[in-house]
């Protein structure tokens, strides 16, 4: 199958900006080519196979077993523990420690999940919209479109290989040398 | 100088001269107009019953192959809407609740052949309004919570009803 390069130009980088304002003053990038197949929550959970939400199951939402199909906090907390992930209060880099974020809006509903990559930037998808790699809190906010807050982080432990411990390393010496943010001026 | 036939015309009917009994055009015209209301009022009930039969019962949905050209620029101009709107939600219950996912379904059985077509760009989009609107249900279990199966187990059904 031939691999179509990702080439989303100004006009839809502008379009995704005006959505989250905040990514319009830190750097990310689009990583992935626009699909419905799966949503933020599966690909924080690491699956594309379909989107995950407490859904009825013929919409094509995935929901692990066990855990109640309500759209809570409580309960997507759950989902994650399924995964092995649990509830820490820490979103640092942590070299031995995979990391997920739950957003929720005003009413403490959830509405979007990322999830901390090898490098220590994270990664979520938009919606029905591309992937994208970012800063932390770039997509937190209650203006536009934003997810809302970031209500809890999560984690579990991580397969430890030499470019993860490459990453970390550059993210202690940025850390430690207060260059660790990639806001532009 | 008039024509005899032209003068024939200009004859005055029965009741400005006075007479009580109408004339023959009089009589033919009133004849038609009785003959045109028996007519309606004999193909009402069957107008009604085609409408009955195909808003109520859809008994005629898979003979129509080929729906109406303003459902196909209907279902065009939600699934846009649908698209500017919740392009950034991932909340499968707020999209599938959304106003023009509503409509799209309310199109009824004519948009259900854009809907499998539509599979194939959008796979996971469309597998509720499918469900809600056919009843149907050709998805095994063993293929719920993967999206391509389940679009693939409704192109199937489609092919299988003729309806693409």
């Amino acid at each position: 199958m031939p691999r179509v390069p990702l080439v989303y130009g100004r006009k839809y980088r502008v379009a995704i900006e005006q959505a989250f304002p905040k990514l319009g003053r830190t750097r990310y990038k689009v990583k992935s080519h626009q699909t419905d197949q799966y949503n933020c929550i599966a690909w924080a959970a690491g699956q594309t196979d379909a989107p995950w939400w407490p859904a009825h199951p013929m919409s094509g939402a995935h929901w692990p077993d066990g855990v109640p199909r309500v759209a809570t906090l409580d309960a997507f907390i759950r989902a994650f523990g399924t995964l092995g992930y649990q509830p820490c209060a820490e979103a640092s880099f942590e070299l031995r420690y995979e990391k997920i974020a739950l957003y929720v809006d005003v009413n403490g509903a959830p509405t979007h999940a990322a999830r901390q990559c090898h490098n220590g930037r994270w990664t979520s998808k938009l919606g029905v919209e591309v992937d994208i790699e970012h800063e932390f809190d770039a997509l937190a906010g209650h203006d536009q479109k934003e997810y809302g807050q970031i209500a809890q982080i999560m984690k579990r432990p991580a397969k430890v290989n030499p470019l993860r411990i490459a990453y970390w390393a550059l993210h202690r010496v940025r850390s430690s040398l207060f260059i660790g943010s990639f806001r532009r001026p | 100088m008039m024509s005899t036939a032209s003068m024939k015309r200009v004859v005055v009917p029965a009741q400005e001269s006075g007479s009580i009994v109408p004339s023959l055009r009089t009589l033919r015209s009133s004849g038609a107009a009785a003959i045109t209301v028996a007519r309606i009022a004999a193909i009402t009930p069957t107008i009604m019953y085609r409408y009955y039969a195909r808003t109520v019962t859809n008994r005629d949905f898979l003979e129509q192959r080929e729906p109406a050209i303003p459902v196909r620029d209907e279902f065009l101009r939600l699934a846009v809407d649908l698209d500017t709107e919740t392009r950034f939600i991932s909340d499968v219950n707020k999209i599938i609740h959304h106003s023009a996912y509503q409509q799209i379904i309310g199109l009824g059985h004519e948009v259900v052949p854009f809907l499998l077509r539509d599979l194939d760009q959008h796979p996971g989009r469309w597998l509720w309004a499918l469900h809600s609107i056919t009843g149907a249900n050709p998805v095994p279990s063993s293929a719920l919570g993967n999206v391509k199966k389940m679009a693939r187990a409704w192109s199937e059904w489609g092919k299988q009803k003729g309806i693409i």
